[in-house]
C-alpha cells in the first residue's frame, strides 16, 4: 500500500508536470565538452532528430583604438538556429558594450587574431536576436570564419529540441538551456521523486522486516496444531506444502489488497485536494514499475518469512515428536 | 522468544518508520522558507499587490536605525551543469551583512560568488570561467567565479551573481526586486513602519505571514516571480503562469501529505496489529480476572500497565533509531531539493507532535483491545486452549 501509494503519485507529478510544460518554451541549447578540444572534425552522436548545428566558439583577440580586448569568435554552421544572421563579408558583428570599451566606432576597421590565423574587416551591429550572448562573442563571415578556425576554443553543438539536449547530456556533453527555468522545474521534480523513493525503499526494508516476522510468528504459534497433525500421521512433506501454501496465500493476498488500497488512496487524495483549497496538476498514474515493484518486494518479504519460519518450525516439531 | 520482546520488536519498527520519514517530509514542505529566513531575518514580498518594491523603498527602509542590513534580491531559477540552482541577484555588502558572513566583498559592478557545496560538486575555484544560462528569458552569460563562499546553510549551494545581471536572467525591470530581506531586531518597527509607509506588503518571519495590507493580497510568491518577467508574462496567458506555479506547488504538496498520510496508515496499522496480537493471546487471563470479578480498572493494571510500559520503551528505541538513520540519509546527495541539501527536519515541535501520535495511538490501542475483550463473555474467553508453558496463570480443564 505504502510503495504503491508513493509511486502512483510520483508517476502523477511526472505526467502532469510533463503536459503544463509542454507549454514552456526552453529556446535553443548549447552543448559543449568540458575540456577544450583541438580543431579536428567533431561528429555529434549519433541519433540527433532535431534541427541542430555543429561549430566552434574559438578565442581571439580584436584590435582598437583602446587596445587588444579578448573576445570569442562563435562559429556556427547556421546561425539561424540562434536567431542570428551570418554578418555581411567583410565585417565583424560586436555588440555595443564591446565596441564601447574597445573605442571602436560602427564601421572602422579592426583586426581579429585567432591563434595563427588573422582577418580585417569592418565593425558591424549584432543583428537583434531573441537570444543575448555574451558581449564578448563576435559573429563573422563564411571567410573570416576559415581564418579563425586556426584558434583554440570549445567544440559546440546547437539545437533546439529538448530530447535532443537529454541525449547529449546522456553521451557526456554539458548542456546549457538558453531559458533554462522549465528545465529548474524538472530537476527539482526529479529530486522530491528521488528524495521520496529513498524514504520509500529505507521504509519498505522496515515493512519488509515486519511482514518477515509477522509470518514467523504466525506459523510459530501454529507449532500445536502441526505437532498434532503429524502425530495422527500426516507425512511431513505434506504438511509443509499445506502451510506453504497457505502462508503464500496470505501473502499473495495481503500484497494483492494492499496494492490495491495503495492506488485508491492515491486517486482520493488528489481527487479530494481541490476541496482544500489545493488544485493541483497530478494526474495519477498506474504504471507498470508502480505496480510490479510493490507486488515482487512485499510477496517475496512475505513468502520468504513464511516458507523460513515453516522450515524451522518443522525441524522444531520433527524433533519434539 | 517472548510475547512482550515481540511486541517490542514490532513496535519498535513502526516507531522507526514514523521517526525516519515523517521529518524528511515535514522538511520537503518547509524547504522554500529555508532559501530565506534565518534569525531576525524578515522577507518582504510583493505578492499580488502594485507596491513598488524598488530601489527608493530600499534607500529608505536603509535609513531607519534599526533595520541592521536591507538586502534587495532578485531570483532566477536555472538548470546549470544539469542540476537546479538557485541564482541569487544580490548587493554583496549588504547581502555579506546580512548573512554575518566575514568575507570580502568582491568588487562591482559585476561578481559572481558560489556557494562552498556548489563549488565542491562542480569542481570550481576562484577565477574559474562560468557560462550561466537564463532563467525566463533566453540569455547566455559568461563571468568568472569571484568568490567561494564559505557559508553553511543555503547560499552553500547557490550562485550569487551581481543584481544587473541576474535581472538580466530573468527580465526584472532594471531598479526592481523580487524580495527584499531585512534584518531587524524588532519585527514589530518594521511593520509599524510600513503601515506609515502604506504599504501593502507580504510580511514573512519564517513562522508566519504577517500581512502588512490597506486591502486583500494572495500570497502567491512563485506566481508573482514569474510575472515578474515581462517577456514571459506578454509570451504567455498570465492567468496560466498564475495558475501554472500555483498547481505545480501544490502538486508536490499533495504529493507529500499523501506520503505523510501513506505513512500514519501504515504506522497505526502497525501498532494497532502488535498490539491485538498481543491482547488476544492474553484472552485467557483476562477471562480469568473477569470471571473472578475483576473490574476493567484491575484489567488495566494487570494486562495494560505493562504493555504501555513495553510501548514506551520500544517507543523511545525506535525514535532514537529513526533519528540515527535520518542522520544517515542526510548526507546522501540524493537528498537534494530546489538545488539545496535537504535537512532532517526533526525540531523539537515536530519530536513532540511524534511523541504524542505515537503515545496517543498506543493507549488508544491498549485502551481498545482490553475494552473489546472485556466486553466478551468471560467463559467464551476461557474455552480457548491453555497458555503455553512459563506463563503465571494456568488452567487445567
Amino acid at each position: 500500500m505504502y510503495a504503491t501509494g508513493a509511486l502512483v503519485l510520483l508517476a502523477g507529478l511526472e505526467e502532469g508536470s510533463a503536459a503544463a510544460l509542454g507549454r514552456l518554451e526552453t529556446g535553443p541549447f548549447l552543448a559543449y565538452r568540458d575540456t577544450p578540444l583541438t580543431l579536428q572534425g567533431v561528429s555529434p552522436p549519433e541519433g540527433l532528430a532535431g534541427p541542430h548545428s555543429l561549430g566552434r566558439l574559438v578565442e581571439a583577440t580584436v584590435s582598437g583604438p583602446n587596445g587588444s580586448l579578448p573576445v570569442k569568435i562563435l562559429v556556427l554552421d547556421d546561425l539561424s538556429l540562434l536567431g542570428l544572421e551570418t554578418p555581411p563579408p567583410d565585417t565583424v558583428a560586436m555588440d555595443a558594450a564591446l565596441r564601447e570599451r574597445g573605442g571602436i566606432s560602427l564601421g572602422a576597421n579592426i583586426m581579429v587574431v585567432a591563434g595563427e590565423g588573422t582577418w580585417e574587416g569592418s565593425a558591424m551591429a549584432v543583428p537583434s536576436s531573441d537570444l543575448q550572448l555574451p558581449d564578448t562573442w563576435i559573429l563573422l563571415n563564411a571567410s573570416g570564419v576559415r581564418a579563425a578556425l586556426r584558434g583554440p576554443g570549445y567544440s559546440l553543438l546547437v539545437g533546439t529540441w529538448r530530447a535532443d539536449a537529454l541525449r547529449l547530456e546522456a553521451a557526456g556533453y554539458t548542456v546549457l538551456f538558453a531559458t533554462s527555468g522549465g528545465e529548474f522545474f524538472v530537476a527539482t521534480l526529479g529530486e522530491a521523486q528521488g528524495i521520496v523513493l529513498s524514504i520509500v525503499a529505507v521504509s519498505s526494508v522496515t515493512i519488509a522486516l515486519l511482514t518477515f516476522t509477522l509470518l514467523t510468528l504466525e506459523i510459530h504459534y501454529r507449532r500445536r496444531e502441526m505437532r498434532t497433525l503429524l502425530g495422527v500421521g500426516m507425512d511431513p512433506r505434506g504438511l509443509g506444502t499445506l502451510y506453504g501454501l497457505q502462508a503464500a496465500y496470505l501473502a499473495m493476498a495481503g500484497t494483492a489488497l494492499g496494492v490495491a488500497l495503495g492506488v485508491a488512496i492515491a486517486h482520493g487524495l488528489v481527487s479530494f485536494a481541490p476541496l482544500f483549497g489545493l488544485p493541483t496538476i497530478l494526474r495519477p498514474q498506474v504504471t507498470t514499475e508502480g505496480l510490479l515493484l510493490p507486488l515482487a518486494a512485499s510477496a517475496g518479504a512475505g513468502l520468504a518469512g513464511g516458507l523460513l519460519a515453516l522450515g524451522r518450525a518443522l525441524r522444531g516439531v520433527r524433533r519434539a515428536a | 522468544m517472548q510475547p512482550k520482546a515481540e511486541l517490542a520488536i514490532l513496535l519498535l519498527l513502526g516507531a522507526t518508520l514514523l521517526t525516519t520519514a515523517l521529518p524528511f517530509y515535514a522538511a520537503l514542505t518547509r524547504a522554500p522558507d529555508s532559501l530565506f529566513f534565518g534569525e531576525g531575518v524578515y522577507l518582504l514580498s510583493q505578492a499580488s499587490s502594485d507596491f513598488p518594491l524598488d530601489a527608493a523603498f530600499v534607500a529608505d527602509l536603509r535609513e531607519q536605525p534599526w533595520a541592521q542590513a536591507v538586502s534587495p534580491e532578485a531570483y532566477a531559477f536555472i538548470s546549470w551543469h544539469g542540476r537546479p540552482v538557485v541564482v541569487r541577484g544580490v548587493e554583496a555588502a549588504p547581502f555579506l551583512r546580512l548573512e554575518g558572513l566575514d568575507v570580502a566583498p568582491p568588487t562591482p559592478p559585476e561578481f559572481a560568488m558560489v556557494g562552498e557545496r556548489l563549488a565542491t560538486d562542480l569542481g570550481l575555484r576562484e577565477g574559474d570561467p562560468l557560462w550561466i544560462p537564463g532563467s525566463l528569458r533566453p540569455v547566455l552569460l559568461e563571468g568568472r567565479v569571484d568568490r567561494i563562499l564559505p557559508a553553511p546553510g543555503a547560499t552553500a549551494d547557490e550562485l550569487l551573481l551581481d543584481l544587473p545581471r541576474a535581472r538580466s536572467l530573468t527580465g526584472l525591470f532594471p531598479g526592481t526586486f523580487h524580495m527584499v530581506r531585512v534584518l531587524a531586531a524588532d519585527g514589530q518597527r518594521l511593520l509599524d513602519y510600513l503601515v506609515t509607509q502604506d504599504a501593502t506588503l507580504l510580511v514573512g518571519d519564517g513562522e508566519a505571514n504577517l500581512e502588512v495590507t490597506g486591502g486583500q493580497i494572495q500570497d502567491d510568491r512563485l506566481g508573482a516571480l514569474l510575472l515578474a518577467s515581462p517577456e514571459l508574462a506578454a509570451a504567455l496567458d498570465r492567468s496560466f503562469i498564475s495558475s501554472f506555479a500555483k498547481y505545480s506547488e501544490n502538486g508536490l504538496r499533495v504529493v507529500v501529505v499523501g506520503m505523510e498520510v501513506l505513512t500514519l496508515a501504515l504506522f497505526l496499522l502497525i501498532l494497532t496489529s502488535a498490539i491485538g496480537r498481543y491482547l488476544l493471546e492474553r484472552r485467557r487471563t483476562v477471562g480469568l480476572i473477569a470471571a473472578l470479578g475483576g473490574t476493567f480498572r484491575n484489567l488495566l493494571r494487570r494486562e495494560g500497565v505493562p504493555v504501555l510500559g513495553v510501548g514506551l520503551l520500544a517507543g523511545g528505541g525506535g525514535l532514537a533509531l529513526g533519528v540515527g538513520i535520518g542522520r544517515l540519509l542526510e548526507g546522501i546527495d540524493t537528498f537534494r531539493f530546489l538545488g539545496h541539501g535537504l535537512p532532517y527536519g526533526l525540531d523539537p515541535s515536530l519530536g513532540l507532535l511524534l511523541v504524542g501520535i505515537y503515545a496517543a495511538a498506543l493507549l488508544l490501542a491498549v485502551l481498545g483491545g482490553l475494552a473489546f475483550l472485556a466486553a466478551q463473555r468471560p467463559r467464551d474467553l476461557l474455552r480457548e486452549a491453555p497458555e503455553p508453558a512459563g506463563e503465571d496463570l494456568e488452567v487445567s480443564e
